[in-house]
């Protein structure tokens, strides 16, 4: 057993740190919380210049076979900085798939793209029903010579309004099982057909109500097969949820770390708030928290990394996770007292972005259910 | 990053498995086990004490020249997690003798390791641990039993109390008031070794609330100790005390025992029907289980990374008291919720009609409020984290 990082994952870390201190502070975070696009190109295409896109790709797609272990702990940097980029869309919701599904064309035409930067991508996943489950699926697709046709409305869309092409999971066939009859459909967001309607969201991140007016898809944008599609997302799942488990890490090591300076620089009664047991508990349980959100997602997306059977892992993870972080931000927020929560402090970006993160993929009651099934109940 | 078991490793967590389904009756689990500190369970402790001895167990991780075979200190930990789930008499002797041997190694001359390591190998020499008084508790530095240097001998005075297992002790470490006139605390106390046959020691057992007497309190009345008994520097047993809370704090343990009541439960729920519908159909239920699982996983990997912390020779401190806060709270929480889900018969103790689980979960439920304070109370592991782990200042 090993709990240290390789000297690899150490210098892919502290690059990640050191380009992330420059080039995306808080201001930065704050001005894409009311810019139109929520990212910035520039910082974008540094991202890509350090070969963040292309991590897990293989070479031959112009990435550099990493593992996703690897990948976790550059997202770990990515929600410890706040890092307001289209990456976890683009990379792990639909790079990911592609990679695991795609023909030897659609991989060439994407993963190259997505590895400079220059292709951005989201998933259009969940639906007004805001079930993560198969059954949610009720988004048609029809075929029509050539083409599908799609109708329907997506909701909770990432970055759709920057994205180069859509990961569509929509229904082709009612079949006997709900999980069946699933296809996904690679989508360029220039067809005609297809209006946004932007969302307001507690992270002010750029969310979006998808709605698909028989909108046209060439048969050969289909990733994987005709109504096979669901097995994809249903790989795809665990990498998603392991990368914003991943993101959350990153998040409440950094609130910790706010918090425990400020404890040791507040002067109250002649000294330190930090010297009071009362903050030092509070403290000391956000470390517990924050070893054991970090060390959960680790071992999970280790044995990921390692091809092992990890399901139970991954909600594991998921469950603990999503609540530890809400739990940090809460006592780092207590310990900062009112600066906390004035827009001007850097704390209130990460409580309000760790109720996304917690949503995202599957909340904690969710994903109990799945471990009490994995665990025999 | 690994997080896997060599197959070495495997193979003697194997090893330890196959031993204790062959020391440990079939039922020891559920209902088999004598009761605590009866003359049964004596008897069968000392021997299986003692058949971990004959494995080589205890002394495994010493150098070869006392006895020891250097094997890897992950072995150690393995032990101790297997020991725990399957709750093997007397652990708390396990325990003490691994602190008592690293006081030895760490701190002993070559004198006091010749002497007394063997014993300790064997599983037959008992130790106990003379560290609280009744005024000195959380705050170890205050310890008020004098030690006073006649030239051969220290003349020891005073009460110490928590010396758990002291009626069957053959031995106690305890650190004692030696130089209550040094400039700082911390330079007060020296690491004594105690025969507890000397004339002038008596033991005083208390009982606490689920009915077992081997907590105890330890009087010394103008006690004899040779100077030979001094181990360390003088003035230095407080540091010494340091180092072995940490062995204390840190053991896989902490994982292990809630896991196997985890899986008593799991079977048990799914055994038990209330109007017709299993106890595992409930969504409380299944979201109770649920979350005790998670929560057992994130205290394994808290366990584990204080083995590899220790077999990497970094610092304990923090990581080890973490462990021990989560670990003891966790156990306590497992062991509430097991109740919960019991009802009614929540409320039988081992050995009476109808007690589920055999009155097990009811008999944790009554000694574990200990756990929380043996060791290090909850809080000052929370302090020693904030200090030590964090860089708050201190008060």
């Amino acid at each position: 057993m090993d709990f240290a990082l390789s000297e690899e994952q150490e210098m892919l870390r502290n690059s990640a740190r050191d380009f992330l201190t420059k080039e995306c502070p808080k201001t930065l975070v704050r001005q894409m919380e009311t810019d139109e696009k929520g990212y910035s190109p520039a910082m974008w295409k540094g991202m890509s210049d350090l070969g963040w896109m292309g991590l897990v790709f293989p070479e031959q797609y112009g990435g550099s076979g990493m593992t996703f272990l690897d990948l976790s702990i550059l997202i770990e940097e990515l929600g410890r900085a706040l890092a307001p980029s289209p990456f976890l869309p683009t990379v792990v919701y639909c790079g990911l798939p592609i990679l695991a599904a795609g023909t030897e064309e659609q991989k060439k035409q994407f993963l190259p793209g997505i590895a400079k930067g220059d292709i951005i991508m989201t998933l259009a996943l969940t639906e007004p029903s805001a079930t993560w489950d198969a059954g949610g699926i009720t988004v048609k697709a029809t075929a029509e010579g050539d083409d599908f046709v799609i109708s329907g409305t997506k909701l909770f869309v990432h970055d759709a309004h920057i994205a180069n092409y859509f990961l569509v999971v929509a229904r082709t066939k009612e079949g006997k099982r709900k999980e069946d009859g699933i296809t996904l459909f690679l989508v360029d967001t220039k067809s005609p057909g297809i209006k946004l309607n932007p969302l307001k969201t507690i992270a002010s991140d750029k969310q979006f109500e998808v709605v698909f007016n028989k909108v046209k898809v060439p048969k050969k944008n289909i990733l994987g097969k005709l109504d096979h599609g669901w097995s994809i997302i249903q790989n795809l799942v665990p990498r998603a949820t392991l990368a914003q488990c991943a993101y959350m890490v990153g998040g409440a090591q950094q609130v910790l770390e706010m918090t425990v300076n400020y404890a040791k620089e507040r002067v109250q009664f002649g000294r330190p708030i930090g010297s009071f047991q009362a903050i030092q508990h509070k403290c000391a349980n956000m470390a517990t928290d924050v070893d054991g959100s970090r060390f959960i997602t680790y071992q999970a997306a280790w044995k990921l990394s390692e091809g092992m059977d990890c399901g139970l892992e991954v909600s594991m993870a998921k469950a603990w996770v999503s609540e530890a972080y809400r739990r940090t931000c809460a006592e780092g927020h207590q310990i900062h007292g009112g600066i906390g929560f004035i827009k001007d402090h850097d704390m209130q970006l990460y409580y309000r972005r760790a109720k996304a993160s917690e949503l995202a993929f599957g909340d904690a009651d969710y994903h109990r259910e799945l471990v009490a099934q994995q665990i025999g109940l | 990053m690994d997080f896997r078991f060599t197959e070495e490793q495997d193979a003697f967590r194997q090893k330890v498995r196959g031993f204790l389904a062959k020391e440990l009756p079939s039922d020891w689990l559920t209902g088999g086990a004598p009761e605590d500190e009866t003359d049964e369970w004596w008897k069968f402790t000392q021997r299986f004490l003692k058949r971990i001895g004959e494995q080589g167990w205890i002394s495994a991780t010493w150098p070869k020249e006392y006895g020891g075979q250097e094997r890897p200190t992950w072995e150690d930990a393995i032990l101790g997690e297997e020991l725990a789930y399957w709750r093997a008499p007397a652990q708390d002797y396990w325990f003490r003798w691994k602190m008592i041997s690293a006081l030895l190694l760490n701190f002993g001359n070559d004198e006091q390791k010749r002497r007394h390591l063997p014993g300790i190998a064997s599983g037959q020499v008992y130790w106990c641990q003379g560290f609280s008084e009744p005024g000195a508790g959380s705050d170890l530095g205050g310890c008020q039993v004098k030690a006073q240097d006649k030239g051969d001998y220290f003349l020891v005075n005073g009460q110490k109390i928590w010396t758990t297992g002291a009626h069957r002790a053959h031995w106690c470490f305890a650190p004692l008031l030696s130089d209550p006139d040094a400039p700082k605390r911390s330079r007060m106390l020296s690491m004594f070794l105690v025969d507890m046959k000397s004339p002038g020691v008596t033991v005083r057992r208390l009982e606490s609330l689920e009915g077992v007497a081997h907590l105890c309190e330890t009087f010394f009345d103008d006690v004899k100790v040779p100077k030979e008994n001094l181990v360390g520097e003088r003035g230095r047993g407080w540091l010494a005390a340091m180092a072995l809370v940490n062995i204390e704090r840190s053991g896989l343990g902490f994982a292990s025992m809630p896991q196997k009541i985890l899986e008593q439960l799991v079977e048990y729920v799914k055994e038990t029907k209330v109007d017709g519908v299993s106890l595992s159909q409930n969504p409380l239920i299944r979201r109770k289980l649920a979350e005790m699982a998670i929560e057992i996983q994130v205290c394994r990997l808290l366990a584990y990374r204080v083995a590899w912390v220790q077999a990497t020779n970094q610092d304990v401190t923090s990581v080890g008291a973490i462990i021990k806060l989560f670990g003891s709270e966790l156990m306590q929480r497992v062991v509430a919720t097991g109740l919960e889900i019991l009802g009614l018969y929540a409320q039988l103790v081992p050995g009476s009609k109808g007690a589920k689980l055999a009155g097990n979960i009811t008999r944790d439920y009554m000694w574990n409020l200990s756990l929380t304070i043996a060791g290090g109370t909850s809080e000052i592991q929370r302090i020693i984290i904030a200090t030590q782990g964090l860089g708050l200042p201190r008060m």
